[in-house]
């Protein structure tokens, strides 16, 4: 039966996924391109079906324990957190739909679904989400891959895409293209990476290596007939409108992975310091710990606002506070050990480099800053406090 | 720090080139006012620290805080770069050494009384 993610204990078992991911993630990052060693490790299989609409099961693959369904924000917040706290980058190169397969769920039609969440609930499967392309990082509307039909109607896809996570791996994924020049045009294709003519190089980045994000280019990459999502649905509910929600729907993930890379830290330096007297960095230690529970009631809340009216502006507050959180924090963990706390403790160097990638995902600070800013202008809804709740 | 310093002000022309030249909508990103804001204050900064490390009562016990300060500064720039700033390479690879230049100038005698 499918495991009740609305269980208590869903971030108990979470943390001890999380566990096993600390000593993968020194060695994926040394290796980036070994992540299928990984797929065994129990937190690897839950996200590897995670997110799988449960119409897209059959009965007897609705019944094996490993299947959690992810798709409320509140628990995949949960489960992001606990995985990142044992290691970020093992948890962003796990195989599964992801953003891809949230996006497939909410304007596919019944037939993409099948075809599409198939192969995940058969194998380990990677997938990529192709949206962001060289220069243009947060002007999506004027993306340029462009989406051309031929006389037999026969479509291809040709263009480039930058910092795409796992896009040398992905044998799926969607990619994001325009028909013509209005913004209406843009549309969202699923896509087969293992086509001719799609070539994926992984970039060198400070952090987050196990994620292989990637520049992708597409040369005359043909495209199923049947490949756009949504068709069946208004224009304007396509592409770049849907990106954003399902970038709305992932955003409270997002903080959650930023503070899981600052408990990662922090754990870090618990184990670092274990054994020793020193009383005044275990004050400071529990100043850290208190802010960052803290933050987690941000989160949930962010979350769970997600769930209940897919409202992002809490989403972004949240985005925003806790990677700037993350980059402070795992700083202030490294002077706890002194100016050579990142040369001697590779694990605390690793955190402070993952913090600053986590930067990058669904949409920069200045634009979580300026989306709240905007709510606020608008006067379109009061945020909540806490005491509301 | 001084060197730092220097490496932290040339972040900013380089951003400045580099935002100058990409596009959003009619005009550049480089006259976004959030993005002018955050260049007066790391200018700003800059101005401080200057200030700060030519003060007679500079010691290096305020390195590290002068280090972090400069860390902060540099990381808000970064962040100006989008995506490229975390690449391992040209400037922001140079921004990663400078973070950890402390790291490799500090004695362990000078370290202890940190």
């Amino acid at each position: 039966m499918i495991v009740s993610a609305q269980s208590s204990s869903l971030r108990d078992r979470a943390r001890e996924w999380g566990r096993e991911f600390r000593s993968a993630g020194m060695l994926l990052e040394a290796e980036p391109a070994n992540a299928h060693r990984f797929v065994n490790l129990e937190g690897v299989q839950v996200m590897s079906t995670a997110g799988i609409p449960p119409s897209a099961r059959s009965a007897e693959q609705s019944d094996v324990v490993h299947k959690l369904d992810l798709r409320r924000a509140v628990d995949r917040t949960i489960v992001m957190e606990e995985l990142a706290r044992g290691d970020v980058g093992v948890f962003l190169s796990a195989p599964g739909p992801s953003m891809a397969g949230l996006l497939v769920d909410m304007l596919g039609s019944t037939r993409q679904k099948e075809d599409f969440f198939a192969p995940f609930l058969d194998r380990p499967t990677w997938s990529c989400f192709a949206l962001t392309e060289p220069e243009r990082g947060s002007d999506a509307g004027s993306l340029s891959t462009a989406i051309t039909a031929d006389d037999s109607g026969r479509l291809s896809v040709n263009g480039r895409k930058r910092y795409i996570g796992n896009g040398t791996r992905a044998t799926t994924g969607v990619v994001f293209g325009r028909r013509g020049k209005s913004p209406l045009s843009i549309g969202a294709y699923v896509i087969d990476p293992t086509a001719f003519g799609f070539k994926a190089e992984a970039l060198a980045t400070m952090g987050l290596r196990a994620a292989q994000i990637s520049d992708i280019s597409f040369e005359d990459v043909a495209l199923q007939p049947e490949a756009e999502l949504g068709a069946h649905l208004p224009r304007g509910q396509r592409g770049i409108r849907a990106s954003l929600q399902v970038f709305n729907q992932l955003r409270p993930g997002v903080a959650a992975l930023a503070l899981g890379v600052s408990w990662n830290a922090f754990d870090t330096v618990i184990e670092a310091l274990a054994g020793l007297q020193v009383p005044k960095l275990r004050d400071r230690l529990r100043r850290i710990e208190t802010e960052l529970l803290s933050s987690r009631e941000l989160v949930l809340r962010a979350a769970r606002a997600a769930d209940e009216t897919g409202d992002g502006v809490l989403a972004s507050a949240a985005k925003r506070s806790l990677c700037r959180q993350a980059e402070r924090v795992t700083l202030d963990l490294c002077s706890l050990l002194g100016p050579r706390a990142r040369v001697d403790n590779p694990a605390l160097d690793k955190a402070v480099r993952d913090a600053r990638g986590i930067e990058f995902m669904e949409g920069t600070s200045n634009m979580q800053v300026l989306n709240v800013g905007q709510s606020v202008v608008t006067s379109v809804r009061k945020l909540r406090r806490s005491t509301d709740c | 720090m001084h060197a730092r310093l220097g490496f932290s002000e040339r972040l900013v022309d380089l951003v400045v080139v580099r935002l100058r030249n990409r596009r959003t909508g009619e005009s550049t990103i480089l006259l976004q006012q959030m993005v002018k804001a955050q260049l007066g204050e790391a200018t700003i900064d800059h101005l401080e620290i200057d200030s700060l490390l030519a003060s007679s009562t500079f010691d290096r016990q305020e390195a590290l805080t002068v280090d972090r300060r400069i860390t902060d500064v540099d990381r808000a720039v970064l962040r100006l770069f989008g995506a490229s700033g975390y690449l391992l390479e040209d400037f922001a690879l140079w921004a990663d050494v400078s973070e950890q230049l402390l790291a490799y100038t500090m004695s362990a005698e000078e370290e202890q009384q940190q």
